[in-house]
């Protein structure tokens, strides 16, 4: 099961996560918080940064005095997670409960509408 | 009773009263001196109580000894001493053994000098020590359970904060305050106050996330302050130290003492650091700590902020109270914490050696032993010099200096151990202890040195187990040896010595060592890093390995010849040289250092002050007549010191010294050619040939040419003898003779002189008598008497030595220049024993008379035997037969003759002057036909 993160935490994955590099290492990081107008202390993000490993969301390796950091969960994987836990919580499961509620409250915008729809047959055809 | 607990017993008490002392100095000074050092002198009690280290006149000892007299003056009778024996038999226990087996028969003459308090507490003692140590172990194995759990239980129930704000306040106080490490910050509801867990992955633990910045701010401060100053650490040293003195009251009212004032300096060190403006608020985070409720005993081994009421209201005062120490308290500090360490040193500890030694007396008395069948034999020796010797009865004693060593000797069931120690940290060696053993069979003998001297020729039957290190060992193998032996000699000497040159045995000696060597006997079989030898039935086993970096002798008697065997020298070194010389200057680890012979002494005249240790070994070797060790030495010795030693052995003739020192040295080197430069010089032929041994061929033809141009007669005929051409030079010879003569005649005839041959000249038509012809330094050129002859002429000669004419020798010339020549009362200096036996029976000593001999003689020994294996001549002191000096004992080499030459010099190191007598001995075989002399040249004769 996947664990909650804070929000600090979630901060630091997407940074990790939208690193094209197979490796993240801690300067990009630092770099990325600063980025997002977060900056935070280096022992905050050390400790930031093991309990994240402690949730099982990234693992170090430590090469040298540095340390490398990857993921264990992927975006995808987490978002889905997130998603189905915010299904089961609000619409007790109900996937149709939370698209009905996104047309009725003029949640999405006309072209998101359209790619809804194609991804629904799509969907359709695969069944 | 245990030495161990009796130890800690006296940790104890001694700690007891510094505890009390410092109690009591609370009151008085209480807010006047700083918290911190109220906090950290517990730190020395601790230690205290810890560490069983103490001087050597110490309260504790002197306690001991008081009690262990007093004890001994008032019970008379151990009782259960008597239980072993028939009832109503009154005797007190044995001396000095610890004995345990049931000797039918205590000695009553023994009983002298009891030592009861060892007895008194032999059985329950035995078990106190157990029943101490079990509870120590289980209190501490609680305390951690207690902790690991309520750390398991604050952990599971924490919920890290996530708020990026107060982490980053976190890092920066933590960064301020010089913390490396990140600190995790947790949030429990069920702890009362804020505290600190984890050793190696510290977290702080606060009741709510919810306090004002300020608070937060003091709290973090606070417990990094913990954190920083090892306060976890502190507070678990104490914890063990109650659990080892948990019978202890006073230990345990420090324990409470120190938690307290742990969170009065930390306090102090929070405000310090804030200014003493920011106590209010600092107070008042306390108070609101306070606020909330915890539900778990959390102040065991955790940091808090808060402990409990009553302590709190002290803090807040004291918090209040707060300022900078004036320059007085500062002095008042200093003075008290002097005070304090001095006395935590003076109470001291009792040491165990102490008081057994001085209730014995000089000598150690021990029981009569059970002698049949064999018994085993432990002897353990460090950093003291020991000699074991045969008892004259069946026990076993030392003579010792108890200021100094520490002998323990005991006995159970034939199982006999020694064990001797220095007592000090520096050994003086004040003097040899002598050990006397029963000369007995023996099953398993295990024989220990660490540090210090070992010498035994006792063993002559057992399976004698060795290990040595860094000691000097010195192992005889007495005639008709039957067992075994397995030495482990690591770094340090090691001597073994077979006399009857390893006669059914199978020995084997592997090199496993470094730096340094072994000498063993030539007819060892060598094989990589082993040597062996098989003789006989082999049935004897003698292994024996080295290992570090040390020198290892291997002898059998033949080959340990009087070089190397000075039993009586050796004794005498031991007492003058190596006496008052501490044994941590371990050479074999010092020699590495190559600049501590920079300020060696320029000869050993000079006494010199320990500066170098390397210098002052080689001195040992030199003075004790050790070739191989001094051999070793000398390539560690810094280049002027090593000429200073050539020097040395130049100036004293001292040659085999040379000839080590020499081997050793590069033949290119300046050292080298200087020398070889100054014996060419000085004319030292024998100096120069011991260095032409050392050099190659090459070098050889240089001196060569070189002497032949100087026309250097016994310096070419040297140097042709080393090369192997001797004919070479007798031919050279006989021609630089012929044509030397022929110069010589043409010189003379030139004078007026005629030479008809060496023996007959004529001046002026007369024959010549005497003929002189004398150099300007006294010197002849030619010396010729011819007593048929009528006239005696001189030559004279000038400056450039060359004939400025011939003249009549007056009378007065003649008897000054001839006139002691056949003075009857002349003493030539030189005595000869001449030597003539038909035959010397096998294992016959012949006395040839006793002679003084002074510093300086010379003795030259030549006798021949024309039948028999081995003839030995020596010199001895009167009644001492059997120590020998400067002799000669030589075995028949087939196709050789057996023949006893050589010379030697009375004097320093090997000999001192005396009155000696003379011996030939055959020891091995009859001897037929001996013949020869031994002369002796006075010092003054030549």
């Amino acid at each position: 099961m996947i664990q909650k993160i804070s929000d600090a935490e979630l901060e630091i994955m997407k940074i990790v996560w939208g690193n094209p590099d197979e490796v993240t290492l801690f300067p990009y990081i630092m770099d990325g918080l600063a980025a997002r107008g977060r900056p935070c202390q280096k022992n905050t993000l050390i400790v930031l940064l093991s309990r994240l490993m402690n949730k099982g969301f990234l693992r170090a390796k430590k090469i040298g005095r540095r340390n490398e950091y990857t993921t264990l969960i992927s975006e995808t994987e987490y978002q889905t997670a997130q998603t189905k836990h915010f299904l089961d919580k609000i619409y007790e499961g109900s996937a149709k409960g939370l698209v009905s509620n996104l047309i009725m409250g003029d949640l999405l915008a006309d072209e998101e509408y359209e790619e809804l729809k194609r991804l629904l047959e799509k969907g359709k055809g695969r069944q | 009773m245990s030495a161990v607990l009796k130890i800690f017993l006296s940790m104890s008490v001694s700690g007891g009263l510094l505890i009390l002392v410092l109690l009591l100095g609370k009151r008085f000074l209480k807010d006047k001196i700083s918290r911190q050092w109220q906090y950290y002198i517990w730190l020395v009690v601790v230690l205290r109580l810890l560490l069983p280290f103490g001087p050597e006149v110490s309260l504790m000892g002197k306690a001991y000894q008081a009690a262990d007299r007093a004890i001994s003056q008032t019970v008379p009778i151990p009782p259960q001493q008597a239980d072993f024996n028939t009832p109503g038999d009154v005797s007190a226990p044995a001396v000095g053994l610890e004995q345990n087996n049931e000797s039918v028969n205590p000695p009553a003459e023994n009983l002298t000098s009891a030592h009861p308090l060892q007895e008194i507490g032999t059985l329950p003692a035995n078990y106190a020590w157990l029943i101490w140590l079990a509870a120590a172990l289980g209190l501490l194995i609680r305390k951690m359970t207690i902790y690991q759990g309520f750390v398991r239980y604050i952990r599971a129930g924490s919920t890290p904060i996530s708020d990026i704000e107060r982490l980053d306040e976190l890092s920066i106080v933590a960064e301020q305050s010089g913390i490396k490490k990140p600190i995790e910050l947790c949030v429990n509801p069920l702890v009362s106050s804020p505290l600190l867990i984890g050793f190696f992955h510290p977290c702080i633990v606060l009741p709510s996330a919810d306090i004002p910045e300020k608070d937060f701010r003091y709290v973090i401060l606070h417990e990094l302050t913990h954190y920083k100053r090892r306060d976890m650490f502190y507070k678990w040293l104490v914890q063990i130290t109650v659990c080892l003195h948990w019978f202890n009251p006073l230990v345990h009212l420090m324990s409470r003492e120190i938690t307290r004032a742990c969170e009065f300096s930390c306090d102090e060190a929070v405000l310090a650091k804030t200014g003493s403006g920011s106590a209010q608020d600092y107070g008042k985070t306390l108070l609101d700590a306070m606020a909330a409720v915890g539900r778990y005993r959390e102040n065991l081994g955790a940091v808090t902020l808060s402990e409990n009421k009553q302590l709190l209201k002290e803090r807040l005062g004291a918090i209040m109270k707060f300022k900078k120490p004036s320059r007085a308290v500062k002095i008042l500090t200093v003075v008290l914490t002097l005070c304090v360490v001095l006395g935590a040193a003076f109470v001291g500890v009792y040491s165990p050696g102490s008081a057994i030694v001085s209730a014995h007396a000089e000598s150690l008395p021990g029981a009569p032993l059970d002698t049949a069948g064999r018994p085993s034999l432990s002897l353990d020796v460090s950093s003291a010099a020991v000699n074991v010797l045969a008892a004259a009865d069946n026990q076993i004693s030392a003579e010792y200096n108890s200021d100094v060593y520490t002998v323990r000797i005991s006995q159970q069931n034939r199982d006999w151990k020694v064990s001797i120690s220095c007592k000090t940290s520096t050994n003086t060696n004040d003097e040899t202890i002598k050990l006397y053993l029963p000369s007995v069979d023996y099953s398993d003998v295990k024989l220990k040195a660490d540090n210090g001297y070992l010498t035994c020729g006792l063993i002559r039957s057992g399976n004698i187990v060795g290990n040595f290190n860094m000691a000097s060992v010195f192992l005889i193998l007495p005639e008709g040896f039957s067992g075994s032996v397995n030495a482990i000699a690591d770094s340090g000497y090691f001597q073994l010595v077979s006399q009857d040159d390893f006669k059914n045995t199978t020995t084997t000696i592997t090199d496993n060592g470094d730096w340094g060597e072994i000498y063993k006997p030539k007819n060892f079989k060598e094989n990589g890093n082993t040597s062996t030898f098989t003789d006989g039935t082999g049935a004897n086993t003698i292994r024996v390995t080295r290992k570090g970096s040390g020198v290892m002798g291997i002898y059998t008697s033949q080959s340990f010849t009087a070089s190397n065997e000075l039993p009586d020298d050796w004794k005498e070194l031991w007492q003058d040289e190596w006496q008052g010389r501490p044994w941590e200057d371990d050479w074999w680890q010092n020699t590495w250092r190559g600049d501590d012979s920079a300020n060696a002494p320029a000869a050993s005249d000079e006494r010199f002050k320990k500066t170098s240790t390397v210098s002052a070994d080689i001195e040992r070797y030199y003075e004790a007549g050790s070739l191989p060790l001094f051999e070793i030495t000398f390539p560690r010795l810094d280049e002027s010191t090593q000429k200073k030693w050539l020097e040395k052995c130049y100036a004293e003739g001292d040659f085999a010294f040379f000839s080590v020192a020499a081997r050793r040295l590069d033949t290119n080197s300046a050292l080298f050619t200087g020398f070889a430069e100054k014996a060419y010089a000085d004319e030292k032929t024998a100096f120069f040939s011991i260095l032409t041994d050392c050099m190659n061929e090459t070098q050889l033809d240089l001196w060569l040419d070189r002497a032949l141009e100087d026309g250097n007669w016994a310096f070419q005929s040297m140097l042709f003898d080393k090369m192997g051409k001797r004919d070479e030079f007798d031919e050279l010879k006989e021609n630089q003779e012929k044509e030397w003569a022929e110069v010589q005649i043409a010189e003379y005839e030139a004078a007026g002189v005629t030479m008809v041959d060496e023996k007959t000249y004529y001046y002026q038509g007369q024959l010549v008598n005497i003929f002189l012809d004398i150099r300007k330094d006294g010197s002849f050129y030619t010396l010729n008497m011819n007593p048929k002859g009528t006239v005696n002429i001189k030559i004279t000669r000038d400056a450039n030595d060359d004939i400025t004419g011939v003249a009549y020798m007056t009378e007065a010339e003649v008897a000054e220049q001839f006139g002691d020549m056949d003075d009857p009362d002349d003493k030539t200096g030189v005595e000869i024993i001449p030597v003539d036996f038909k035959t010397v029976a096998a294992g016959e000593t012949i006395f040839l008379g006793d002679y003084t001999l002074s510093d300086g003689d010379e003795i030259l020994y030549d006798i021949s035997s024309k039948t028999g294996n081995r003839m030995n001549v020596f010199f001895a002191k009167a009644g001492q037969k059997d120590v020998s000096y400067w002799s000669v004992n030589n075995l028949r080499q087939p196709g050789e003759a057996l023949e006893c030459i050589g010379n030697f010099t009375v004097g320093p190191p090997a000999s001192k002057p005396g009155t000696y007598q003379l011996y030939l001995q055959a020891p091995d075989g009859t001897l037929g036909n001996v013949k020869g002399s031994v002369s002796i040249v006075s010092a003054d004769a030549s």
